[in-house]
């Protein structure tokens, strides 16, 4: 009986071990290499698969922008930055852009760089079979009616005269073309040679794109282990020189990554506004921040909530508090979906925190202090747990009988989408030089599920103003028709805007060249430069 | 007893049948649309729901319910669990990818959390009022009221951060797929979890050696001459006999259960796999992590059978 207690535990352990040996291709933490550089980087969200074409957000966007490259990219500064085009020129009537490409480049696997990758990528994004999100910011350009109808498979208005050259012709004025294909890991360029002859029915499932290994990014990628690290070597054929040898992209839990940079495991996280105090403490760790384009709004159920019963609600919220207790400070107050600066009109009503002037507004506005209302937020962001128990609160205090109630994603989407819900949280923000991009959630047209509009907010005056500034093309003469635009949005309260949190960074001292970036989907966009030692 | 095996068998896959057509039931009546989840919020304003409407198409949304069924049942059948919605790899290869380092990890601790439980709930029972019964009991009680994410957490902080002897999350460091550095990697985790199947399984085998030790059977083996050790022996093989039934209810709750754990410490199993597939109502694999703990619940419920005839002789003759 013992001898053969004994040999199954021995053969569990055993089977246990060949079975993870077989299956598993982890690794994660980093020992001190004495050859190669190397650094390890935390994403705070775990990437299932690295389809330019598809995706333009969080932990999938980060790694695209270490593998591939784009066009044009934005820098700290929020100024454009060029990357495979050096330059680029606008037509006086906004109807044609031209980008130079840089000479003599190659992809990571040596095959050359030219104006082909840069049209079948375009051509692939716009193509309806692919379903590319980013194929709506082609929707300007001549030929994409009849892409999109099937009629055609390439955009008649986008040609190359020359192998380091291409032109983008528009149906109307589109200043604000080069915002849009500049945003974080938005239409990145990928290698027409390897992708060319894969079905353009498939490239959005397409399983190269598990593992892309060609690229024009600084990196290439090497491994890929789900849940846990992506393995990047440099790529010897870069435009430039990359300083550090190995990247390890890991997804750790912030509580975790926080002791990985304690322990010199980890060189880069993210951190969260609440963890901000225990990692500045943290000897041989950096602190950096820099404003975000994003920012934290209620949504309101427009179609249940009219505009007096917004700004009452609004009124009702003490933010600047929010901002000190939850942010630390790290944080400025907004009062419009707006985040240009040059397109956001100096007075804006500021909706001061005020909670009898809020529950006389209620009250004049009709609303019915009878009625429960439910708070709908997906839970697991320390910051956003925190504010809804406060608002409630403050929202309590006046009379308004509003409850949390805790859902997934996937519940969220559902409840926006039969309208079902009264509060929900949503995150996100303006992350291009172009206040257009603000339309995504604002416009009539853009009511959910057609657009990220989750409020259901309309104003036919908001889009015709919002319509005039789009197609003017000079910075100075859109920018009036933005501010009556934003004035607008701002009187109606589409949103009840919350505030606009920094990102905040935590490097090693070993890391060297880092700058933070607000913009936190292009955070490695200027990884190439940084060293490790 | 091969016959009764046989049936068991045959009545398990009977199970397995009905709870694949519940699952497949219970996971399209949750809330949420797979196609909607994959088209970011704002990433396409004016077209989203087009392309909603185009992902569901793909995925095979769009088809009546009962097509859905019986495409999905056919596949079943032919042992095809189908592609993930939102990697697109087939779901059995992701279900073998994760399964070997969620057995090993929960594997491991569950043998040693055994090694630990039976001789301390052994002679906790034999030294039975005694100090020693009395700090095995209470470290038991301690340790089962500790959730497994504090002691994870408090173990990280202990002996990564401060001690800087282990190492905090992941199953290798960057670059060195080797045994020892795998081993090294378990040890934190799996301290952690067998910590509280020791604690809970001290108790059991505590209970049943008092229960055991206190029969006639026991009295006369010591009155025939035999040495305490071997009178012991005969207790704790009929003490194990309760134990194989809680094992077989335990197992598949606690390799189903990682979650949390593996979370920690980036331990990249079937847990972290299963949340996410929640989180954005990824069918495929919902359903297929479903069958997965199905299977393990059949399987240790056929192992408990197998096991009874072998630490229960009765069992083996009345069949």
């Amino acid at each position: 009986m013992r001898t053969r207690t004994f040999a199954g535990a021995v053969a569990l352990v055993a089977a246990a071990a060949l079975l993870s040996g077989c299956t598993s291709h982890g690794s994660s933490s980093v020992k001190a290499d004495k050859g190669p550089t190397s650094a390890t980087f935390n994403l705070y969200q775990h990437p299932q698969s690295f389809n330019a074409l598809k995706t333009s957000v969080g932990a999938e966007a980060l790694t695209e922008e270490l593998i591939f490259d784009n066009l044009v990219q934005v820098k700290p500064d929020f100024t454009f930055e060029p990357r495979l085009a050096t330059s680029w020129d606008m037509s006086a009537d906004g109807m044609t852009w031209t980008f130079h490409l840089v000479k003599g480049q190659k992809w990571s696997d040596g095959k050359p760089f030219s104006s082909a990758d840069v049209l079948w990528t375009f051509n692939a994004t716009a193509n309806p079979k692919v379903g590319s999100p980013a194929s709506t910011k082609l929707a300007n350009v001549v030929g994409y009616n009849e892409v999109k109808s099937g009629a055609a498979t390439t955009l008649s208005g986008l040609t190359a005269p020359d192998a380091n050259t291409v032109v983008f012709k528009f149906t109307k004025p589109s200043p604000g073309f080069l915002g849009a294909i500049a945003q974080g890991a938005s239409l990145m360029i990928l290698p027409e040679h390897v992708l060319k002859s894969h079905d353009p029915a498939q490239l959005g499932t397409d399983p190269w794109f598990n593992l892309p290994t060609v690229g024009m990014g600084p990196y290439t990628m090497t491994k890929f282990t789900p849940d846990q690290e992506v393995d990047l070597v440099k790529n010897k054929h870069y435009r430039s020189s990359v300083g550090i040898d190995k990247v390890f992209l890991k997804m750790l839990t912030s509580d975790v990554a926080e002791a990985q940079l304690q322990t010199g495991e980890l060189d880069l996280a993210q951190v969260a506004p609440a963890d901000l105090s225990a990692v500045q403490g943290i000897q041989n760790v950096k602190v950096t921040s820099a404003p975000s384009p994003g920012f934290l709004r209620i949504v309101a159920n427009d179609e249940k909530f009219p505009a007096p019963v917004r700004q009452a609600l609004l009124t009702a919220i003490d933010r600047k508090t929010l901002i000190k207790t939850i942010y630390g400070g790290k944080a400025d107050l907004v009062n419009s979906s707006f985040l240009t600066k040059w397109a956001i009109p100096k007075d804006l009503k500021t909706y001061s925190f005020d909670a009898s002037k809020a529950k006389s507004m209620l009250t004049a506005a009709g609303f019915d202090f009878s009625k429960q209302y439910t708070f709908e937020w997906v839970p697991g962001t320390a910051d956003r747990d925190q504010a809804i128990t406060v608002i409630l609160q403050e929202w309590n205090s006046i009379g308004v009988k509003a409850q949390a109630k805790q859902v997934d994603a996937a519940t969220q989407l559902a409840d926006i989408k039969s309208k079902a819900y009264d509060f929900t949280f949503s995150g996100g923000g303006t992350y291009t030089l172009d206040p257009a991009s603000s339309l995504a959630f604002l416009s009539c047209s853009n009511a959910y599920p057609a657009g990220g509009n989750v409020g259901y907010y309309c104003s036919q005056p908001f889009d015709a103003a919002a319509a005039q500034a789009q197609s003017t093309v000079k910075q100075s003469d859109s920018a009036p028709l933005w501010k009556a635009a934003a004035k607008i949005e701002n009187q109606d309260v589409a949103e009840l805007w919350l505030y606009n949190p920094q990102t905040v960074w935590a490097t090693s001292t070993k890391l060297k060249g880092f700058a933070p970036y607000g913009d936190f989907t292009n955070v490695f966009a200027e990884a190439a430069k940084w060293t490790i030692g | 007893m091969l016959r009764s095996l046989l049936i068991r068998l045959v009545s398990s896959v009977g199970v397995f049948l009905i709870i694949a057509i519940g699952l497949f039931g219970l996971v399209r009546l949750a809330p949420g649309d797979p196609a909607d989840a994959l088209v970011p919020i704002d990433a396409a304003p004016g077209i989203r729901d087009q392309l909603v409407q185009q992902a569901r198409e793909q995925l095979g949304l769009d088809k009546p319910l009962p097509v859905q069924f019986a495409l999905w049942f056919s596949s079943l059948i032919r042992g095809d669990l189908g592609y993930s919605f939102s990697t697109h790899q087939p779901v059995d290869q992701m279900l073998a990818d994760r399964l070997g380092p969620t057995v090993l990890l929960m594997g491991s601790a569950l043998v040693v959390g055994l090694i630990i439980a039976i001789p301390a709930g052994v002679f906790s029972a034999v030294k039975r009022s005694t100090a020693f019964d009395g700090v095995i009991s209470s470290v038991s009680v301690v340790a089962l009221a500790i959730p497994s994410f504090f002691l994870a957490m408090l173990g990280i902080y202990v002996f990564a951060v401060k001690l800087r002897v282990l190492p905090s999350a992941g199953m290798h460091f960057s670059g060195d797929d080797s045994i020892s550095d795998l081993v090294y990697h378990l040890i934190l985790p799996v301290c952690v979890l067998a910590l509280a199947v020791a604690a809970s399984f001290t108790r059991y085998v505590r209970s049943g050696m008092l229960e055991q030790l206190g029969l006639d059977y026991i009295r006369a083996i010591v009155a025939k001459g035999a040495t305490p050790f071997r009178a012991l022996m005969h207790a704790l093989r009929n003490s194990l006999i309760p134990l194989v039934t809680v094992l077989a209810l335990f197992i598949p709750a606690y390799l189903a259960g990682a979650v949390v754990v593996e979370q920690i410490f980036a331990w990249p199993g079937m847990g972290q796999m299963a949340v996410n597939a929640l989180t954005v109502r990824d069918y495929p694999v919902i359903t297929g992590f479903g069958l997965y703990v199905a299977v393990l619940v059949l399987v240790c419920n056929l192992l408990a059978d197998i096991l009874y005839t072998v630490v229960d002789p009765r069992v083996r003759t009345s069949r």
